[in-house]
């Protein structure tokens, strides 16, 4: 059949009067959509309840997902840690191999390479070193500043426990004076003084020391034949 | 106003909102496809006192089952397959019995087909002639010629008649020789 025939043919079913829904089932129709029509209850079972679930889902997920994510951490570190080892372990082979050379003839080409490959390990080395150095370095740096900030915030603290102490002292030596004052010392002093008029001298010494002990600080004479 | 902006609205977008409980969203869509399925049934089905029936069934069926619509297709192969499916039960329903044919003085050839459509008179003899021949068709020829002259694609055929598009494509094939031979042996 012809392309032509066929439009013909499509031309001639379009032409072909066409039956309008009948007013009766349209009604019916619309009034039932109207009667089924779904309510908000519905609505929000269909709108909310997906995106609800998709929300749980998705910090479940996350709620998995993050204890992984924190073993792949450690695991990279694990492989971070091997590959320095094996480094080294290289690095040891290499020098086993350069050391001992009669057991292990190795060819020309060979150790060239080995040698160059060693030469770049010293020079990554180097730069380890160098770099930790600095780190070293920069770390006492540090710490040096550090202690200098200390001491520049502890300065006006000792000087205030200093003060404190001096003022304690002070405090203490007049509360002495105050428990014995210089006519309790007068007043003793002839006390002993006729103790050893009168041929006491045993009392009198006991009275002497007694009154050195109540007052250590003042310069009283150590024996009754220095105060006679 | 509200009326005017849902009918630029697309069918899927209108199905959403009377899933919300837009009433109006489903008046829009029903006006714009009631007369197309309701002659989409009328030409397929052979018992056209069951036209209203169907068109009725396949309207309340979507209805009915608006709360579980997911948009996976267009609306019209989803409309349109509940219709087919709603046909297919309809037969199952009702033995198929003998159309009679429209009496007929002309009967046009292959080439006489195209060239006839100047007289008002003699088209609506080959209209009703064509008319006939479809109801003649096998099953599966008619669907598919049937929904490819309502504008749907080969691939969307296939989704509505639950086929291959290869399948669509030779039945559509068929459906328009056997439309030929058939008017052509009535002429």
């Amino acid at each position: 059949m012809s392309k032509q025939d066929q439009k013909a043919l499509s031309n001639l079913y379009r032409s072909a009067p066409r039956l309008d829904s009948p007013d009766a089932l349209d009604q019916r129709i619309l009034q039932a959509a109207e009667n089924h029509a779904p309510t908000r209850q519905n609505m929000i079972r269909h709108h909310w309840m997906p995106i609800a679930a998709s929300a749980c889902v998705a910090g479940i997920a996350i709620f998995v997902a993050m204890p992984l994510m924190e073993f792949d951490d450690h695991s990279t570190q694990r492989f971070e840690v091997n590959q320095d080892l094996q480094v080294e372990t290289v690095m040891e082979r290499e020098s086993m191999s350069d050391t001992t050379p009669e057991s292990l003839p190795a060819a020309p080409t060979a150790r060239l390479t080995t040698r160059a490959k060693k030469k770049e390990l010293n020079e990554a080395e180097m730069s380890v070193t160098k770099s930790s150095d600095q780190v070293s370095a920069d770390f006492a740096l540090g710490r040096s500043v550090e202690t200098k900030a200390a001491k520049a915030a502890s300065e006006p603290i000792t000087e205030a426990r200093s003060s404190l102490q001096s003022q304690r002292a002070a405090s203490t030596a007049v509360v002495r004076q105050g428990l014995l004052p210089m006519e309790e010392i007068d007043r003793q002093l002839a006390e002993i003084r006729d103790l050893v008029d009168r041929q006491m001298p045993g009392q009198a010494q006991k009275l002497l020391d007694q009154l050195i002990l109540r007052c250590p600080d003042c310069a009283l004479p150590a024996k009754v034949a220095e105060l006679e | 106003m509200r009326s005017l902006i849902k009918q630029l609205k697309s069918d899927e977008s209108l199905m959403r909102d009377y899933q919300r409980g837009d009433s109006i969203a489903f008046d829009v869509l029903y006006q714009r496809h009631k007369d197309k399925l309701f002659n989409f049934i009328y030409r397929s089905c052979q018992h056209s006192e069951s036209v209203e029936d169907i068109a009725h069934d396949t309207w309340m069926s979507i209805i009915r089952t608006i709360e579980n619509y997911q948009q996976t297709a267009k609306f019209t192969t989803y409309l349109y397959q509940i219709a087919r499916n709603k046909i297919i039960d309809h037969w199952r329903q009702q033995k198929p019995t003998d159309t009679t044919d429209i009496g007929l003085d002309q009967i046009p050839s292959e080439s006489n087909l195209s060239r006839s459509a100047g007289n008002n008179a003699e088209q609506l003899q080959l209209v009703n002639q064509l008319m006939n021949a479809l109801l003649k068709l096998p099953h599966e020829q008619r669907e598919a010629f049937l929904l490819k002259e309502e504008g749907f694609s080969q691939n969307e055929i296939a989704e509505i008649t639950d086929s291959k598009p290869q399948a669509v494509k030779s039945r559509v094939r068929y459906a328009r020789q056997q439309l030929r031979t058939l008017m052509a042996a009535t002429a």
